[in-house]
């Protein structure tokens, strides 16, 4: 199980613009990134 | 979603959001307008990362009636029934992750309804906001 203080698991996923994005891309940047993950609500 | 009101606050704490939905492209998308919200919208209908960050799964607590009362709320704002998209089981979550990879907030969804208040959120990104500052990488 995750834990504050880990590295975040990187994953590569596509955008709605159909292009790639990776995670990682914003580590050692001025970006903290919040990962808002859905379910049927939205 | 709340988070889109904050859109001000969330650039000026250099915040990337990114929305992940399992569910297919024209949905996700439709979602993404009916909202209003102006955040990336990413893709992942094998759940990969959602299986990466030990989000939960329940049928029996995505369906609660807590949900059907929320369902209810939104179609009585004006929200359109879409239908369930993809398993319907599949819990959600927030995490924070800051800019040196590094997981600073985790919420996993007991339910449909269960998420961390804006306010706990926009909290933790200051904090990690003033470190980046501190580290000399924000501006």
């Amino acid at each position: 199980m995750l834990r504050i203080g880990d590295v975040a698991p990187d994953w590569t996923l596509i955008t709605a613009d159909g292009q790639p994005l990776t995670l990682s891309e914003f580590w050692g940047g001025e970006r903290t990134a919040l990962l808002v993950f859905l379910r049927h609500l939205g | 979603m709340q988070l889109r009101q904050h859109n001000v606050q969330l650039e000026a704490l250099r915040a990337q959001v990114m929305v992940i939905s399992f569910g297919p492209m024209p949905g996700a998308q439709a979602w993404l307008k009916e909202t209003g919200a102006s955040f990336t919208l990413l893709l992942d209908p094998d759940r990969a990362a959602y299986r990466a960050y030990d989000l939960e799964h329940s049928l029996v607590r995505s369906w609660g009636p807590g949900v059907w009362l929320r369902y209810a709320q939104l179609l009585l704002a004006g929200r359109r029934w879409r239908g369930i998209q993809g398993d319907s089981g599949q819990l959600g979550g927030d995490i924070v992750v800051d800019s040196s990879g590094l997981i600073r907030f985790v919420h996993r969804s007991h339910d449909p309804t269960d998420r961390p208040p804006v306010s706990r959120l926009l909290a933790v990104l200051a904090n990690c906001s003033t470190t980046n500052r501190k580290a000399g990488t924000g501006q």
